[in-house]
């Protein structure tokens, strides 16, 4: 069933979806709700189809573990809590990266991460990521690009252990990496 | 509306509801079955022999989405398995561009626009205009990167001299190269009095942003480093050249 959404509801809600205004980029359900009124689930679907068929994007939500929740079947009450965030919904080329500001070798070792915490469900000790990256990378740069990707919120570092962070859960198919996808 | 009609109309909802669901699932446990579950069991006694149909198929779907889960649990861990073995070879097999590759293979980032108050520009603009004298002249006229040029031009420095300091630094650093991967940042520049330092930093800010050297910082020991940029490493993708 189509509905028509007035067009000003729609740039405040790509306005509120894009313009991060919190620490981590997107927006909860119910701030939406309370700036977009009853409907907002009617107007997000409405901006997600202009972002998918002209934009390239798509928005999505996710609960507080980063997990993703499917936005026509779930329990609408989850949604108010979730985080409605927009992914760029086409693939992206190693230019695409280089432009945005990230180099070869920070991209390989985040691959080569999350390929190892990945055959580790998901945590493993510093010591041995490090040493993993010191085999295939010059050790100058491996704490810097670490530390980076755990201050983006890629990796998250616990105690002596480094473990999946909930950006790398939301912006990262890990079947397609592990090649099982 | 009699209570047997409402009954009625909520459990084709579902039965609807669930069906559209089985559809457009990519995977059977996106379907919340404890819903329904809990859903049917409150409607149950107030369903009569008539409707008994529509609950005893609503059940029917459930037990098939219960029995996909089943098998898609099973195929998963066969998966799950290969995918650590698949995981091992390609760290150990892939060079870093074929990693890299492999990753943005499988990489959707988050767009979002990063937001700056008027309040926080205008600190930023003042303290570098105490930082930096020549920004006073032209303070919220115009903001801009500093180039070699600019400073020249603005009298801050003189062309040769910082194009010999820039050589003399070079010339240093390649020296160390020979005998340490790394060079203490701080070492290359304490030399000579503050003007002196304050030259030396600026020239190696502009050999590091033509990508000549770069700087490393080893946050465990809390220094920072010159590391030599060999030729398969890339530029730095902000700052093509110094004009």
């Amino acid at each position: 069933m189509s509905v028509k959404i007035p067009l000003n509801k729609l740039k405040k809600a790509a306005r509120l979806l894009l313009y991060k205004s919190h620490t981590k980029p997107g927006i909860k359900g119910w701030e939406l709700r309370s700036q977009l009124g009853e409907n907002y689930l009617e107007v997000i679907s409405a901006l997600n189809r202009f972002f998918k068929d002209y934009l390239g994007l798509k928005i999505i939500a996710v609960d507080a573990n980063g997990n993703k929740i499917d936005l026509d079947n779930c329990d609408k009450e989850d949604l108010k809590k979730a985080t409605f965030m927009v992914l760029i919904n086409q693939p992206l080329t190693l230019r695409d990266f280089k432009t945005a500001g990230w180099r070869i070798n920070e991209i390989a070792v985040f691959s080569v991460t999350l390929l190892y915490l990945l055959s580790h469900n998901g945590k493993a000790r510093i010591s041995d990521i490090r040493n993993i990256l010191r085999s295939k990378f010059p050790r100058v740069r491996i704490s810097y690009i670490l530390e980076k990707l755990i201050r983006m919120g890629y990796l998250e570092e616990k105690d002596d252990f480094l473990v999946i962070g909930w950006r790398s859960r939301i912006e990262i198919d890990f079947d397609k990496l592990l090649g099982a996808g | 509306m009699s209570q047997k009609k409402v009954v009625e109309r909520r459990l084709k909802e579902l039965l609807d509801e669930l069906i559209y669901s089985i559809k457009n699932a990519s995977d059977p446990f996106k379907i919340d079955v404890s819903r329904y579950i809990n859903e049917l069991s409150k409607l149950f006694p107030h369903i009569e022999e008539q409707t008994l149909e529509l609950d005893a198929e609503i059940i029917y779907e459930l037990a098939n989405i219960i029995r996909q889960q089943e098998e898609w649990l099973r195929d998963k861990s066969f998966l799950f398995m290969l995918g650590s073995l698949l995981a091992i070879l390609k760290i150990k097999k892939l060079d870093a561009r074929q990693l890299a590759e492999e990753l943005i293979n499988s990489w959707r980032p988050i767009v979002y626009e990063e937001q700056i108050t008027f309040n926080e520009i205008l600190r930023g603009v003042d303290y570098a205009s105490r930082k930096i004298p020549i920004l006073k002249h032209g303070l919220l006229e115009e903001v801009t990167t500093i180039s070699k040029d600019n400073l020249i031009f603005q009298d801050f420095v003189p062309k040769v001299l910082i194009d010999n300091i820039m050589r003399k630094i070079k010339k240093e650093l390649d020296e160390k190269f020979k005998k340490n991967d790394l060079v203490e940042y701080d070492k290359v520049i304490s030399v000579g009095s503050l003007r002196e330092k304050y030259l030396r930093a600026l020239a190696l800010a502009f050999l590091v942003r033509r990508g000549i050297y770069a700087i490393y910082y080893d946050a465990l020991r809390e220094r920072i480093y010159i590391v030599k940029n060999c030729e398969s490493s890339e530029f730095e993708s902000i700052v093509t050249r110094v004009v």
